[in-house]
């Protein structure tokens, strides 16, 4: 009978590499003779590639990353795979800092300003609140933002740069807490930060620069129609849905009629028509979507234009003010719902540059305009890897 | 390709299996399948250095037919067994410790630079074995090159040891046995292994990583923490292989010997090293130690020697670094001291037996140190944040990490030592067998399961052992 029962794993063993092999044969070997037949290169360095794809296109694969980090809860992990992600103190994941060189993107600020005085734009340099708590236990050799922060705050304050970091993002009574300002398991920030952080850069540019922008988004604002998401963010995508549960991804639609265009700086491109198809990338309502199609959407990317290097927003609606923003992406439904209050909207993003002769975005985008004023924001150090005058690449300055 | 991939799994071993099971009728077939197999296996990781492999094999077939054709020759057979040892120790020279020598001399390898094949140390040792056990006699010599390529080769135990002996082979290789009880008892094996590497010694090992890549500004917590995280990572991971050969081969009817038997719950450095990596050290006591004259010599001079000589050559063995060397001598100095105290004799029924086992796992750890560290220095530097503490004695980073690991540690620590082993066999005999055996059954399966997320979540499979 024992020896009987045993057998209950071989048999269980065998149906399930069999069966589960045959699947994804079944699936995986079109598509792997498909990239065979246009990549002679496929098989140089032995099979290392299709074991990669294998994996990577494992049949139910998201079921079997739910399973691995209902594994990892259960053994009360903080720290996913190879010390890629941690979660923080306050239930937050977040990624595990990578080393880098701050210096070079804190020097160039400097420079930034010099140019905006040069032309009468002013400057509003702001940094995102860190993800771990302020004066928590979460270590700085894990989590350095803090510390890079310091680094860069060191130059521009001693280049007169205006600053907003957390300290002011976060003050007040009707302030999110940290907790509520991200997304527990993605890297950007929830709409009502976002909803928030649009309140505070209007009320900066005010008090700062007397910049008037009315009626921007505020919580619970009546004037949109919101929309809810199940989301699983891009730092739970390798620990599932069970390990840090899923987020709530908010969608602030406005109810009335909105007219934007929004065009490549370098004009290889342009967009006209409302909120939902131009600054929402052709949001179709997306109301019916569920299940895996619903929390694997990446909705952050709904929004603006990722990978993109320079293009400008402009709400044909609006005499509000022109600003000029390089920004990474946390903040671009901040800069979706303040277009609806500004005449025009520039964003650059470093990252993205095409390189070439004519690769410095900021020059392009000053050239024969100005701006009520200009913002540099950033949250992570993606940005600051790449000069915003498209002169360096993090590596390339290092050698 | 890795025993604990998701292709692995769910392609080959399947197609393997079923191609054994085809062939069954046909043992020659089957063992030429198995071969092809185990060559398709390595080079696919290894496509141009399997010819090495095979290179290995054939010239081992060989001195294997010439040592058994001479055999009644004492003097050419002798003269073959040197000639086969400084083809065999001259390729692992040339792979493995050419750059370390030259480096040492102070010469640039420059555009020679060679990389280490996977597995070379095992194999190398492995056909060592085999043409020895035909030259002392406790083997025949294969006339079919194909059943030498098969010992040398299969797959399951390929790149990564046991080391398994020709003649606990030989047999096999023509007579084994496949039945339903063996492939069923391969197959939880099998699984066991897969646990052991993919969710305990994968886990511990990016903070181990971590730990040794950031020596200078550890904290002594921290730097206990990574020490007793790469400790549990290297057995899991080493002993976690051997399980998944052990079971694999015993899916096709082959019975290797245990490599492991829980070592870290040994009460003596000498019993530590009767239960770690067992069939290198049983290597090394048959071929080096034991011709050698072994403990029975009749000066303690000699016996120093001897196990001067078998701890330089394990250390050596494991990589071509002066770490793994003075791994091997901390090693020969422990054992020297026992045997030449007779320490594990007198302390075995006293009150001192549980003090030193604390402090011969002191010694493990101590020695994991120097064997993971990159240089000597490092070594040094890792095991002095440990012992003596000039910064914080504790941190953050201590902190979140214990926080992090509490939970791992105690599975780790428990599953390092036969708990649940013996609580099946208390059970065995009771009215709760069949519950347990059936809880066993599918717990094994759930297990599986766990795996599987682990395999297809992330690339990240570090194999140490690969290394050798």
């Amino acid at each position: 009978m024992k020896k009987k029962l045993s057998y209950l794993t071989s048999i269980g063993f065998l149906a399930g590499i069999f069966i589960i092999g045959f699947l994804n044969l079944k699936t995986l070997l079109p598509r792997i003779k498909e990239t065979v037949q246009s990549d002679t290169e496929y098989f140089a360095e032995g099979g290392a590639r299709l074991e990669e794809d294998y994996r990577v296109g494992f049949l139910d694969r998201n079921k079997w990353i739910d399973l691995y980090g209902l594994s990892q809860k259960l053994l009360g992990r903080e720290i996913i795979g190879d010390m890629d992600f941690v979660r923080t103190e306050n239930g937050l994941m977040d990624y595990v800092t990578k080393d880098t060189d701050v210096l070079p993107f804190a020097n160039e600020m400097a420079e930034l300003k010099s140019i905006l005085d040069g032309k009468g734009i002013p400057l509003l340099y702001i940094q995102m609140p860190a993800r771990e708590e302020p004066g928590g236990t979460d270590p700085e050799e894990l989590l350095k933002v803090r510390k890079y922060y310091r680094t860069i705050r060191e130059v521009t304050d001693r280049a007169g740069i205006v600053c907003m970091d957390e300290t002011e993002i976060l003050a007040g009574e009707a302030a999110p807490s940290t907790a509520e300002f991200f997304f527990k398991t993605d890297i950007h920030t929830t709409t009502e930060a976002e909803i928030w952080m649009a309140g505070k850069i209007a009320d900066k540019l005010q008090e700062l620069y007397q910049i008037e922008i009315s009626g921007v988004i505020q919580p619970e604002d009546e004037r949109f129609y919101v929309h809810s998401h199940k989301f699983l963010g891009n730092l739970a995508q390798s620990a599932g849905i069970y390990y840090n549960g899923v987020d709530t991804f908010e969608e602030y639609l406005p109810r009335w009629e909105t007219s934007f265009r929004m065009y490549d700086l370098n004009g290889q491109w342009e967009q006209t028509g409302s909120f939902e198809e131009v600054l929402m990338n052709g949001y179709d309502g997306q109301l019916e979507l569920s299940g895996e199609n619903e929390i694997y959407t990446y909705w952050i990317t709904n929004y603006l234009k990722y990978g993109y290097p320079a293009y400008r927003i402009e709400n044909l609606n609006s005499d509000g003010p022109e600003l000029l923003v390089i920004c990474d992406s946390l903040c671009y439904r901040t800069l979706s719902y303040l277009a609806l209050s500004c005449k025009s909207i520039t964003v650059i993003d470093p990252r993205f540059y095409p390189g070439g002769e004519d690769n410095n975005m900021v020059e392009l985008a000053l050239k024969d305009r100005t701006y009520d004023a200009a913002m540099y924001l950033h949250g992570t150090f993606y940005t600051t890897k790449y000069s915003m005058f498209g002169e360096w690449s993090l590596e390339e300055k290092k050698e | 390709m890795v025993c604990s991939s998701s292709i692995f799994v769910f392609a080959f071993l399947p197609i393997v299996i079923l191609g054994n099971l085809i062939l069954k009728p046909w043992r020659g077939a089957q063992n030429v399948w198995l071969v092809f197999a185990s060559l398709f296996f390595y080079a696919w990781g290894e496509p141009r250095v399997v010819f090495v492999m095979i290179a290995s094999t054939l010239v081992n077939y060989v001195f294997g037919l010439l040592v058994g054709n001479f055999r009644e020759n004492k003097r050419i057979s002798y003269l073959l067994l040197i000639l086969m040892l400084l083809c065999n120790l001259s390729a692992l020279f040339v792979f493995k410790y050419m750059n370390f020598v030259f480096g040492i001399a102070g010469i640039d390898t420059g555009e020679w630079n060679i990389s280490l094949p996977i597995g070379i140390s095992f194999y190398t040792f492995q056909a060592i074995s085999y043409v020895i056990d035909v030259y002392r006699g406790d083997g025949e010599a294969q006339k079919n090159p194909l059943n030498v390529a098969l010992y040398i080769a299969f797959f399951p135990q390929l790149v990564a040891g046991p080391i398994v002996r020709y003649r606990t082979i030989e047999e096999q290789i023509r007579t084994r046995k496949e039945t339903a009880a063996d492939f069923s008892a391969g197959v939880q094996r099998f699984i066991l292994g897969l646990s052991k590497k993919l969710i305990l010694a994968n886990s511990f090992a990016p903070v181990a990583d971590y730990m040794f890549g950031h020596t200078d500004g550890l904290s002594t917590a921290s730097a206990w923490i990574g020490a007793i995280c790469y400790t549990l990572q290297i057995y899991f991971d080493f002993s976690g292989y051997s399980d998944m050969a052990i079971g694999m081969g015993r899916m096709f009817g082959f019975h290797f010997l245990e490599n492991f038997d829980y070592p870290y719950i040994s009460a003596t450095v000498t019993e530590f090293w009767r239960r770690w990596h067992i069939s290198l050290g049983t290597w090394f006591r048959d071929y080096i130690y034991f011709p050698l004259g072994g403990s029975r010599v009749k000066k303690k001079s000699r016996l120093l020697f001897n196990l001067f000589v078998v701890w330089t050559l394990t250390g050596i063995w494991h990589g071509a670094n002066w770490t793994f060397l003075f791994w091997g001598w901390w090693y020969f100095i422990i054992l020297a001291v026992e045997k030449l105290t007779k320490l594990p004799k007198w302390i075995e029924h006293t009150a001192w037996k549980i003090p030193y086992t604390v402090f011969t796992m002191f010694c493990v750890i101590l020695g994991w140190v120097l064997f993971r560290a990159d240089s000597l220095s490092q070594a040094v530097c890792y095991i002095g944040k440990m012992l003596l503490p000039a910064g914080k004695i504790v941190d953050n980073l201590s902190v979140f990490f214990l926080k992090d690991l509490w939970i791992l540690l105690a599975v780790g620590i428990l599953c390092s030592t036969p708990v649940f082993k013996n609580l099946g066999k208390k059970l065995e005999n009771t009215r709760l067998a069949v519950p347990a055996e059936l809880t066993k059954a599918l717990g094994y399966l759930v297990l599986f399961a766990f795996c599987v997320g682990f395999m297809v979540n992330s690339s990240y499979n570090p194999f140490i052992y690969f290394n050798f």
